[in-house]
């Protein structure tokens, strides 16, 4: 960076560069992990707020859901066509804003699974919903798929076995949808 | 280790992992430039960080990643908007000095804190070129082809820029009589 400066130029730089500072390990670690709870927190394109506000309004979701045990067990299941579908993803998040790397994936999976399976049992009755659980779930198993390969190596094989049945579980359901729209035809 | 061209293409995919790599290479970068703006120990320093990275998460669809140093330049872009964001809103409020450390040392943090003070503003004084090309050389630390690149300028650009830019700032600290001491 010095090259060709002089005394008084090298005294100026060397003064600029002590104008700022570096960011610690602990304001790195701080920082990122709110960036990432808000990311978790809200979709693209939106506003965003710092660190407290989002941190509070994951605290507020996590202690309306608390608070709300019959209401959380209730949206657990809720499907697309209720209000509390909307809860039921606020609850995935703020689990998924807890979670540590490997479950997080492991949770995407499970909520994919979860989808793939309800939208078997409600195929029959309410096709909308299950088209909109097995894109919901998909849109899961497809974030779990983008993330696993930053896993540590030795933690990406069961959670690789994971996806291979959560694939299974997409393709049960989808081939029923597809039955069930093709008996509609008929 | 990616290169920022390939994570960007990654993130913009919607691979998080790739998205958080990206974010956390530019931190650094975005932190010392907000450090430099507001003051080494502004109590906003962490929130006005937080805010760029994530409007650069949020927005990340617009980073047109084809050309060397477009990354860079597109943080402290963002950077830049939520300094100026932070300007309008918020009074200017540091940490208390007194309350962090012994009252021995406040004199001399008081005396580097104004010494800070005036060198930014010495450096408002300069041409945009100027300050820029000082900013991305000296606070920033990038040397003179990463300049060249985040600049869009030839290296023998820059390096004029430089040679003016310190030549005006020096004149400027010491006709302010701000000679390091």
């Amino acid at each position: 960076m010095n090259d060709g400066l002089s005394a008084s130029e090298l005294e100026i730089a060397d003064r600029l560069w002590k104008l700022a500072a570096d960011a610690g390990q602990a304001d790195t670690e701080s920082i990122m992990q709110a960036v990432r709870a808000a990311r978790l927190t809200a979709g693209p394109r939106r506003q965003h707020r710092p660190q407290r506000i989002v941190l509070g309004a994951l605290m507020a979701a996590a202690l309306l859901l608390t608070s709300a045990v019959g209401a959380v067990a209730a949206s657990s299941q809720a499907l697309p066509d209720s209000p509390a579908y909307t809860l039921r993803f606020t609850g995935e998040q703020v689990r998924l804003a807890v979670a540590s790397p490997v479950g997080r994936e492991q949770l995407r999976i499970q909520f994919a699974r979860d989808r793939f399976h309800q939208a078997q049992d409600v195929v029959s009755q309410n096709r909308p919903n299950a088209k909109r659980l097995i894109s919901d779930g998909s849109d899961y198993l497809q974030q779990a798929r983008h993330e696993v390969s930053s896993l540590p190596a030795g933690e990406q094989g069961p959670v690789e076995s994971q996806l291979n049945q959560a694939g299974a579980d997409q393709a049960a359901a989808e081939n029923q949808l597809n039955q069930d729209g093709a008996q509609g035809q008929q | 280790m990616a290169g920022a061209d390939d994570l960007v293409e990654r993130a913009k995919n919607g691979d998080g992992r790739a998205l958080d790599a990206l974010l956390e290479r530019h931190l650094p970068m975005v932190y010392r430039f907000v450090t430099m703006r507001l003051g080494r120990d502004h109590a906003d320093v962490d929130d006005v960080v937080q805010e760029t990275l994530i409007a650069a998460a949020s927005s990340i669809m617009s980073l047109r990643a084809e050309r060397d140093g477009a990354a860079p330049a597109w943080f402290l872009t963002i950077a830049r908007h939520k300094l100026a964001d932070h300007t309008r809103r918020a009074p200017i409020r540091h940490l208390d000095a007194e309350a962090v450390v012994a009252e021995s040392d406040v004199q001399q943090i008081v005396s580097d804190r104004d010494r800070d003070r005036r060198l930014r503003e010495a450096m408002a004084r300069l041409t945009s070129d100027q300050e820029e090309v000082l900013v991305l050389r000296f606070v920033l630390g990038f040397d003179l082809d990463q300049t060249s690149a985040i600049t869009g300028r030839t290296v023998g650009a820059v390096k004029a820029l430089q040679h003016r830019g310190l030549a005006s700032l020096e004149r400027i600290i010491k006709g302010a009589g701000l000679e390091s001491g």
